[in-house]
């Protein structure tokens, strides 16, 4: 049941370095959707990478084409109005946009796999949860005979926590509690030792305890497995939490990413600086929060120039010309993204809002 | 409390029968979704009600609207029962409370215009008002809300979810009320959205001077909205305190679990997290003594099963907490 993986990364693993070689990497990926109001470029050119044993955001707001990545990654975009007009999805080298629906089906769900929104309903109530956590692994797996499949799933079921795995692999989901069917979904999504999970707002709908128990779930598999996980979400609490790299969406460009600590420590695109001081802290009650005026452009009244410059309080008459290049090296690390044009000059950074 | 307050309410307890299984026998089971609520809400302040879903913060909401009849105990407004009123009587009073919903999609009449919607309560209640002044103060709360009085004429689909919303407030403080209960009022919106609306019902609260009974579940937003906090459980409030008092020394255990799962602002922040087991339990047959025993990491002993801890100021006046911890 262990991820297949080389030499080296074993021992890093070992020497207590979690996180391997790339596993993933989007370049350069653009997606567009065919509307009545024209073509939307709903992913406009999105490059990042994922390490193995890594956990990664994308975070963003509704429309900033998270979701669409996602998809476009499991190529499942929402066919034929849209389509992958661009970019390569490389995982382990092999470009996932050159290949067959055929081929992607060997892909989907064995070496990527996805937990959807509220996991705790998206068991099937009629059958056992050994049964589905088995459909998988008979797939996966091929033919094999009853006794070793069962000790596969009892084997998955240790894997995510299960007490009493032998008593559990024979119930229902009815008769499982909240964290069990949670921890069942787990066990169907690592059943095919995949490389990646995506993990597409996994949360959202749960309540503040269940969310605790379930981030902390992901990450004892993630300990033990040592698969990728890719998070999109909203939440920059769970950015903050989970996550060891971010890239932060905006109209279906990455405006920036870096490592979980640069960014929130040194927001260098002001939308990102914006939005992490947008949100209402936990620890301390700010006098008043940060709030980004007007809402995003939609994409087809969108202009030239940087997306966000009709919002941005940072905005020069350049902003409005033309799209802002990539800087990188922001904060003093390799890695630390940005776009936008205040950046040329090296000292620039968007002053810190005084709560 | 202090002075008299601007919204009392006192042993309040909404059960709901369980349908018999059995045809025609009627049923003896009820689900406790409220069992014994007492808490005030000053003129001019916010409360918030936190809890899991549930915990039974809706049907309070519900309840305190009059829009389900308690149980038992009472919801008073300005000194008069909400669930008594009648008539002439209860319509004038219905102005004074009214509610902001969660979902700004569902909760806007899609075949009127923003004006019609703003300003039916003002056609309804006020007949004497004529329809320019209905109108003149139609533009005056869109204003105050924060949305072009020139867009009044538009449908809602028109409009973006934190338009919306402040559409909704637009209809609510149309009558100018005294309390205005807002059910998750942020969780169905953007995060760039949610700080503008934030702040719009904080600038509101100012110019009106209006009580808000806030329903969240999110952490950060109840600190930043509200004065006061009343932590709920199993359909009981288990502490109470004024939100800085709350958040800086939670007492009942529970609201430490809560405060300790709730997501950093910061990937510095490592809290120690309290991962509580079991599951809530049901409402049906909500466990004996304290409700929260069963999952509780501090259990005293016997007397958490046995007895309801009755509320007490172990630390500080007016931060109240039911456990028997803080109980001699």
């Amino acid at each position: 049941m262990d991820v297949k993986q080389d030499p080296a990364v074993q021992q890093e693993q070992e020497q207590g370095k979690r996180i391997g070689k790339i596993v993933l990497e989007v370049k350069d990926l653009k997606t567009y959707v065919r509307t009545k109001r024209g073509v939307i470029p709903a992913v406009d050119g999105v490059s990042f990478y994922v390490k193995q044993g890594e956990t990664f955001g994308i975070v963003g707001e509704s429309g900033g084409g998270k979701s669409m990545t996602a998809k476009s990654i499991l190529r499942m975009e929402p066919k034929p109005a849209a389509s992958i007009e661009g970019g390569e999805i490389l995982l382990d080298g092999v470009d996932l946009t050159k290949l067959s629906e055929k081929q992607m089906r060997k892909i989907r769900g064995r070496e990527i796999s996805m937990i959807f929104q509220d996991p705790m309903t998206s068991l099937n109530p009629v059958f056992t949860v050994g049964n589905q956590i088995g459909e998988g692994l008979r797939i996966y797996e091929g033919k094999m005979d009853k006794k070793t499949l069962k000790a596969k799933i009892i084997e998955l079921l240790k894997k995510v926590n299960v007490a009493a795995p032998e008593k559990r692999i024979s119930d229902y989901p009815h008769e499982m509690s909240g964290g069990m069917k949670q921890r069942a979904v787990g066990a169907i999504a690592i059943s095919s030792s995949p490389k990646i999970i995506i993990a597409d707002e996994p949360t959202t709908s749960l309540d503040l305890t269940i969310q605790a128990q379930y981030l902390r779930l992901l990450r004892e598999i993630q300990e033990k497995s040592g698969v990728s996980i890719i998070f999109i979400t909203h939440d920059f609490g769970i950015v903050a939490k989970m996550c060891d790299r971010v890239a932060v969406l905006y109209s279906g460009r990455i405006v920036e990413q870096g490592t979980v600590r640069a960014l929130f420590k040194n927001p260098s695109h002001p939308y990102t600086h914006a939005l992490i001081n947008s949100v209402p802290k936990v620890e301390k009650r700010v006098d008043r929060l940060y709030s980004i005026p007007g809402q995003p452009t939609p994409a087809w009244e969108r202009k030239k120039g940087c997306y966000f410059a009709n919002r941005c309080e940072y905005a020069v008459d350049r902003c409005f010309e033309a799209y802002p290049p990539t800087f990188d090296g922001l904060s003093g690390t390799e890695g630390h993204l940005a776009d936008c044009w205040r950046l040329e000059d090296k000292t620039w950074k968007p002053k810190p809002y005084l709560a | 409390m202090e002075t008299e307050a601007l919204l009392s309410v006192t042993g309040l307890k909404k059960y709901f029968p369980v349908r018999s299984k059995m045809l025609f026998k009627k049923s003896t089971t009820v689900v406790k979704a409220v069992d014994g609520l007492t808490f005030t809400v000053q003129s001019g302040e916010t409360l918030a009600l936190v809890g899991e879903s549930g915990c039974g913060k809706s049907t309070t909401a519900n309840v305190i609207l009059g829009l389900e009849k308690p149980t038992e105990g009472t919801v008073f407004l300005e000194g008069k029962n909400v669930h008594e009123l009648t008539g002439q009587e209860n319509r004038t009073y219905r102005r004074n409370m009214q509610a902001v919903f969660q979902d700004p999609w569902s909760s806007l009449n899609p075949r009127m215009k923003v004006q019609e919607i703003v300003g039916e309560p003002l056609v309804v209640n006020h007949k004497e008002m004529s329809s320019s002044e209905v109108l003149e103060k139609v533009k005056q709360v869109l204003t105050d809300v924060g949305l072009d009085p020139s867009l009044m004429g538009r449908y809602p689909h028109e409009f973006s979810g934190g338009q919306r919303q402040r559409i909704a407030v637009a209809a609510a403080l149309v009558s100018d009320p005294k309390i205005i209960i807002l059910d998750e009022p942020v969780s169905a919106l953007d995060v760039s959205i949610r700080a503008q609306i934030m702040n719009m019902f904080r600038d509101i609260q100012d110019k009106y001077h209006v009580s808000y009974l806030l329903i969240a579940h999110d952490l950060g937003t109840t600190r930043y909205m509200a004065d006061k906090i009343a932590v709920m459980y199993l359909g009981n409030i288990v502490e109470y305190a004024e939100t800085e008092e709350l958040f800086e020394h939670p007492l009942h255990p529970y609201t430490e679990a809560l405060f300790s799962a709730a997501l950093p602002s910061d990937p510095d922040i490592e809290r120690d997290e309290i991962i509580l087991t079991g599951e809530i339990p049901s409402p049906i047959n909500p466990p004996s003594g304290c409700p929260f025993h069963t999952r509780c990491p501090k259990k005293v002993g016997d007397i958490c099963e046995r007895e309801y801890p009755e509320p007490g100021e172990p630390t500080a006046p007016g931060h109240l907490v039911s456990c028997h911890i803080y109980r001699k």
